[in-house]
C-alpha cells in the first residue's frame, strides 16, 4: 500500500462555510474553559489563534463570533473529500478524529505515469475543493496522516517501509499523534525527537503507558496492521448546511450553494454517475420549508450547467422568513453521459440547446417551455398536444391561431362550404360542429363552426 | 488583359460580400434569409435579415402570422430550431405541419409577464442555436429593442417581433412591415427596410387557401 493522506487543518471552520471575510472562529470546551480550534482568515490577521482560550480571543477581537463546533458538518465535508479522492485511486478511507482522508495511490502512479503526471493531477483537481488541504505520502496510514499534518506534500513521499524511521526520526516530538498528556511525560522525561521515542523498548513504553502508545508506533513504521475501513459513497445524496443567524436574501444563499453544487458533483464523479432531478430545500423557523425541485431534460454532472440553473431557480425564489439550513438532496441517478464530439459539433449544439432550454425552464416555469405536436384526431381541440406523436391523416386547412377559449360571435360572412367535424363519440367529448372560413367586417379571415342543431356562431381559430 | 478585369471583379464581389459594406438600393443582402415569396424578397433586398430585428405591425391582434410560415419551415426542416415566444393565441398545431414546420424544432414559450419574454427572448437570440425567435408583444422602447438587435446580431439569428400597434417612430428594426387584412390574404406595406427602398405595397396570399 502507499497511501496519499489528505488532511484537513482547519475543518471544524470550513465546515461551516461562513460567509468569506468574516471574523469567525470555531470553539470547543476543554475542562471548564472554551479554546478555539480554527479561526477564519479575518480573525487571524487581528492576531486571533486557534489553540488560545475564547476570553484571550475576545480581548484580542470583541466583534468575533464563536461558533460551536458542528460533527455532522465535518463528517459531511470530509466525505466530499472522499468522493474527490476517488478520482485519484482507490480504495478510500477517512477518520473524522484526524481530520483526514486516505486514498491508495500505488496503482493510480502506475496509471497517471509516475510523480510528476500524479501531482498534476492533483493540482489540476485541487481547484475543485473548498477546503485547505495538506499532503502526504507514506506506506502506512499513519506515516501518511504525520507527513500530511506536517504539510509534507506530494514533493517528497516516503515510499517504502524502510524509509518512514529515518524520515520522521528528527522530527519534534510533539508531531506524534499521541494524548496530550503521554506527549507531556515523555517530555518530561527528557525526550525531544520521534526518534528518540522509536528507539524506547516496547515494552517499557506499554508498561508506562498503556498497549495503545507502542501499537501506535508500530503501525506508524509498518510493523503492526492498521485497521481500516474502505468508504463508498452512500446510494442516496443528503447534504444539509446550517446557516448560523439565518439567511433572508437569496443573493447570500450563492456562496454556500456554490460548494453544495461542487460537492454535489465530486459525488457525481465518484460514483460515475450523472442527475436529473434533485431537491434544494431551504428551511426557516417559522414557516417550514421552501422545496425547490430541479430538473434538467438531460442527466448532468456538469458544476457550471447545475450551477447556472440552481441560480435561475433562485432569482425568482423570495424567502418567506430567514432560511436557518439549506438541503441538497438526490434520489435517483443515471448513467453518466459519455462525452462525445461528432465530426460536425452536433452533439454539442444539441446539448448547448438542452442546456439553454433548461435555463428557460428554470425561470419561466416548465410549463412555460413546450413543443408542439399535431395529434391524429378531428375535432379541432384534440387535434393539437404539447407532446406525442406527431403522425395523422391529411386533414382540410387549418387555421394558424387556435383561440384559447372559444368565443361566442354574430353571424360572420361565410366564406366558403362547410367541413363537418364529427367525431369522439367513443371518449365523451362528441363533437358534431360545421365549420366554415368566414370573414369579420374588417376582412380578417376566421374559423368559424356552429353546434348542429344551434343557430349560435363561435370563433373558434384565425388564418393569418 | 481579360485577366485583370476579372480579377478586379473578383475583388469586388468578395468586398461587397462583407457584411458592414453598403451597396446601395437594389442588391440581395448576403445574410438575408429568403421570405418564400419572390414578391416580398425583392421588397426586402432578399428577405428577413439575420443577425437583425425585424417587426410586424398588424392592424390586429397576432395577425401577421402567417409571413413567417415559410421563413419557420426551412429553418426546422433544416434542423435550426426556431421559437415562438408569448404568441396572442394558440400556434395551431395541425397548420404549422401542413405549412411544412418540424414541430420537433419549433419551442411555444408562453412566459407569465413581459420580463420573462423578453429575458427569454434575448437568451435564445444571443444563444445562436435559434435560426429565428419571433416575439409577440407591446410596442418595445427603443432601449429594449436595442438589447434585442444586439442579442440578433450576436446569435446571427432572425430576431422578428410582431405588435399590433405601430410603435414609436425611432425603432431601430432593419425591417419594418404594416400588415392588414386583405379580401385574398394579407395586405403588406413596407415602412422600412435597410438596403431597399420603403414603399412597396404587395398582396400575401392565405396559407393553403381554404
Amino acid at each position: 500500500m502507499l497511501w496519499l493522506c489528505i488532511h484537513l487543518p482547519a475543518l471544524p471552520l470550513e465546515a461551516l462555510a461562513p460567509p468569506p471575510d468574516s471574523c469567525v472562529a470555531v470553539a470547543e470546551p476543554e475542562g471548564a474553559r472554551r479554546r478555539l480550534v480554527a479561526v477564519s482568515a479575518a480573525a487571524a490577521a487581528r492576531g486571533v489563534q486557534a489553540g488560545i482560550d475564547v476570553p484571550a480571543a475576545l480581548g484580542l477581537a470583541p466583534d468575533l463570533r464563536l461558533l460551536p463546533r458542528n460533527p455532522q458538518a465535518e463528517g459531511q465535508a470530509l466525505e466530499t473529500v472522499a468522493c474527490w479522492a476517488y478520482e485519484l485511486g482507490a480504495p478510500v478511507t477517512l477518520a473524522a478524529a484526524a481530520a483526514s482522508v486516505w486514498v491508495e495511490i500505488r496503482r493510480s502512479l502506475r496509471l497517471f505515469g509516475g510523480w510528476a503526471a500524479l501531482r498534476r493531477q492533483v493540482q489540476r483537481q485541487s481547484g475543485a475543493l473548498a477546503y485547505t488541504v495538506q499532503y502526504g505520502v507514506a506506506p502506512t496510514l499513519a506515516a501518511a496522516a504525520l507527513l500530511a499534518r506536517a504539510d509534507a506534500g506530494l514533493a517528497r513521499p516516503l515510499t517504502r517501509r524502510g524509509e518512514i524511521h529515518a524520515g520522521v526520526a528528527n522530527w519534534p516530538l510533539q508531531r506524534l499523534p499521541l494524548p496530550r498528556d503521554v506527549l507531556a511525560v515523555l517530555h518530561g522525561s527528557g525526550l525531544r525527537r520521534i526518534g528518540q521515542v522509536l528507539a524506547l523498548p516496547r515494552d517499557a513504553l506499554g508498561r508506562r503507558f498503556g498497549a495503545q502508545v507502542p501499537l501506535l508506533l508500530e503501525r506508524l513504521l509498518g510493523r503492526a496492521a492498521e485497521p481500516w475501513e474502505s468508504y463508498q459513497p452512500p446510494a442516496v445524496y443528503r447534504r444539509s448546511l446550517e446557516l448560523p443567524g439565518g439567511v433572508q436574501s437569496t443573493e447570500a444563499l450563492l456562496f454556500p450553494l456554490r460548494k453544495m453544487i461542487g460537492e454535489l458533483v465530486l459525488y457525481l464523479r465518484a460514483r460515475d454517475v450523472a442527475v436529473q432531478r434533485f431537491n434544494l430545500v431551504m428551511v426557516d423557523a417559522r414557516r417550514g420549508a421552501t422545496a425547490l425541485e430541479i430538473g434538467l431534460l438531460a442527466p448532468s454532472r456538469d458544476a457550471a450547467r447545475l450551477w447556472l440553473l440552481v441560480r435561475e431557480r433562485l432569482e425568482k425564489v423570495a424567502l418567506p422568513a430567514p432560511a436557518l439550513e439549506l438541503r441538497l438532496e438526490a434520489e435517483r441517478f443515471e448513467s453518466a453521459p459519455m462525452p462525445q464530439g461528432d465530426l460536425f459539433g452536433t452533439a454539442r449544439h444539441g446539448e448547448q440547446l438542452a442546456e439553454l432550454q433548461e435555463r428557460l425552464a428554470a425561470r419561466l416555469g416548465a410549463g412555460a417551455v413546450r413543443r408542439l405536436a399535431a395529434t391524429a384526431d378531428h375535432r379541432p381541440e384534440q387535434a393539437w398536444s404539447t407532446q406525442g406523436p406527431a403522425a395523422g391523416a391529411p386533414q382540410p386547412p387549418r387555421p394558424l391561431w387556435l383561440l384559447p377559449q372559444v368565443k361566442p360571435i354574430p353571424m360572420p360572412r361565410l366564406l366558403g362550404p362547410p367541413e363537418r367535424i364529427e367525431s369522439g363519440w367513443w371518449d365523451g367529448r362528441h363533437q358534431a360542429r360545421d365549420y366554415h372560413l368566414a370573414q369579420d367586417a374588417a376582412g380578417r379571415k376566421l374559423w368559424v363552426y356552429r353546434e348542429l342543431g344551434s343557430s349560435q356562431w363561435h370563433l373558434h381559430g384565425l388564418w393569418e | 488583359m481579360g485577366a485583370v478585369p476579372s480579377r478586379a471583379a473578383a475583388a469586388l464581389d468578395a468586398l461587397a460580400a462583407m457584411p458592414g459594406i453598403w451597396r446601395g438600393f437594389g442588391r440581395l443582402r448576403p445574410d438575408a434569409e429568403p421570405t418564400g415569396n419572390a414578391q416580398l424578397d425583392a421588397a426586402l433586398a432578399g428577405g428577413w435579415p439575420a443577425g437583425a430585428l425585424s417587426q410586424v405591425v398588424g392592424s390586429e391582434t397576432g395577425l401577421g402570422f402567417s409571413l413567417l410560415l415559410p421563413l419557420l419551415a426551412r429553418m426546422t426542416q433544416a434542423g435550426r430550431p426556431a421559437a415562438l415566444v408569448a404568441p396572442p393565441y394558440i400556434p395551431y398545431a395541425p397548420a404549422l405541419r401542413d405549412a411544412g414546420v418540424a414541430l420537433e424544432h419549433l419551442l411555444w414559450i408562453t412566459p407569465k409577464d413581459r420580463l420573462d419574454a423578453l429575458w427569454a427572448t434575448e437568451q435564445m437570440l444571443r444563444s445562436g442555436l435559434f435560426g429565428t425567435v419571433a416575439l409577440w408583444s407591446p410596442p418595445l422602447d427603443a432601449s429594449v429593442e436595442r438589447r434585442l438587435q444586439l442579442a440578433a446580431e450576436t446569435g446571427r439569428s432572425v430576431g422578428i417581433v410582431s405588435h399590433a400597434h405601430a410603435g414609436p417612430a425611432n425603432s431601430v428594426a432593419a425591417v419594418r412591415l404594416q400588415v392588414s387584412a386583405a379580401p385574398d390574404g394579407l395586405q403588406v406595406e413596407v415602412l422600412r427596410c435597410r438596403g431597399a427602398r420603403p414603399g412597396a405595397q404587395l398582396r400575401y396570399p392565405l396559407p393553403r387557401a381554404a
